[in-house]
């Protein structure tokens, strides 16, 4: 997980230089911020096939913006709000189905039986189900912190919430992550009972 | 605690956030509960499948090539010499001119006597005789290197200009990757 205070380090050197069309300080920006803000884009977006576009179209505006850039905010914070803008727009324009497990009939919770349903490994589509049902702040959370790769100081920072917040909705998240995904566990294993 | 209490924890007790007495008290409630443990194996995947997302993710390097190609920032390829260090031009250089006084030896020769006779102001038959047979031995050393009678002279200079085309190819392309 991400160390404090390291991705900030040398930034105002990096910026200095990429805005004089420096190729190699501008790699170097775009590799240090692409895990935050592929989370952030993958966090508010979901599982699609065009995160990654979205994440590099942050970064043309990055590149794009940092004339105007005066420093007064952090560089990462600055990043989180345009990759934040974008991943929003791409939602707006697009709003693609997605699977919903609302309009299943379910049993009554006591019928879920958790502890027969976990000796298996937890797979990744799993996954990508069970947090497209969470809250979209914890998703985020959530997102930063694994697929970015982030402290939770870190995602404090970006988010621009206490860290305590971070760690509630972090918390909350594998919770609820459990529930939606023993729900989903149970509505396969009864529709494969019904329908052999 | 109930048991929905213990399981609360579970999510920081598999993130080793829990310490001191609040961890001893979940220990002792695992030891005594099998639904507890069940969901203590749960959390337990979940936090190995998240970390694993990381691997879903694209480069940050892949992303970083793309983008500033897309911006027009990324080097394109330069004029040889921007590449090519002194050092390998000037071997180079050595080995063409080797090749070409060598290709030309009987021109190069008439050149020399004409120019030296020119210069010390005698250019008597003797004389030219004197450099045409200096300039042509010369050329003909240059001959031998390239391999007039002499076929491993030959192989050698022809693998040596090989290693140092391809030396000096390989040294372009690793520093045309690393920029």
């Amino acid at each position: 997980m991400g160390d404090p205070g390291f991705r900030g380090e040398g930034d105002a050197g990096l910026v200095a230089e990429a805005r004089q069309g420096s190729e190699k300080a501008f790699r170097q920006l775009v590799e240090r911020y692409h895990p935050m803000a592929y989370a952030v884009v993958r966090g508010i977006l979901g599982k699609r096939s065009d995160v990654e576009d979205v994440a590099q179209e942050v970064f043309i505006k990055i590149f794009r913006g940092l004339s105007g850039f005066r420093g007064d905010s952090k560089l990462s914070t600055w990043i989180y709000t345009v990759a934040r803008n974008e991943a929003i727009n791409a939602a707006r324009k697009s709003n693609p189905a997605g699977a919903s497990i609302d309009d299943v009939v379910l049993e009554s919770p006591e019928e879920l039986r958790p502890d027969k349903l976990y000796h298996r490994k937890i797979q990744q589509e799993e996954i990508e189900r069970g947090l497209s049902e969470l809250d979209p702040d914890y998703r985020l959370a959530l997102e930063l912190r694994y697929m970015g790769e982030m402290s939770y100081a870190e995602v404090s920072e970006a988010m621009g919430l206490p860290i305590g917040t971070i760690k509630t909705y972090i918390h909350r998240a594998k919770i609820e992550l459990k529930r939606v995904m023993s729900r989903r566990q149970f509505v396969e294993t009864h529709r494969q009972r019904e329908h052999p | 605690m109930s048991c929905d209490a213990f399981e609360d924890l579970l999510p920081l007790y598999v993130e080793g956030e829990l310490a001191g007495d609040e961890r001893r008290r979940v220990d002792e409630h695992l030891a005594v509960c099998e639904s507890c443990r069940e969901s203590l194996a749960f959390y337990r995947e979940l936090e190995t499948a998240l970390v694993s997302r990381e691997s879903l993710r694209p480069s940050p390097a892949q992303t970083a090539a793309v983008v500033t190609a897309r911006l027009g920032l990324r080097k394109r390829w330069r004029p040889l010499d921007a590449y090519v260090g002194v050092p390998t031009m000037a071997s180079a250089g050595f080995i063409l001119l080797g090749i070409v006084l060598f290709v030309f030896r009987g021109a190069a020769a008439r050149f020399f006597t004409d120019v030296a006779g020119k210069t010390v102001g005698r250019p008597g038959p003797e004389f030219s005789s004197d450099v045409t047979r200096a300039v042509e031995g010369w050329t003909r050393g240059i001959g031998q290197i390239a391999g007039l009678g002499n076929e491993w002279v030959l192989l050698s200079v022809y693998a040596g200009i090989l290693a140092l085309v391809l030396l000096t190819g390989s040294w372009m392309v690793l520093k045309f990757v690393r920029e």
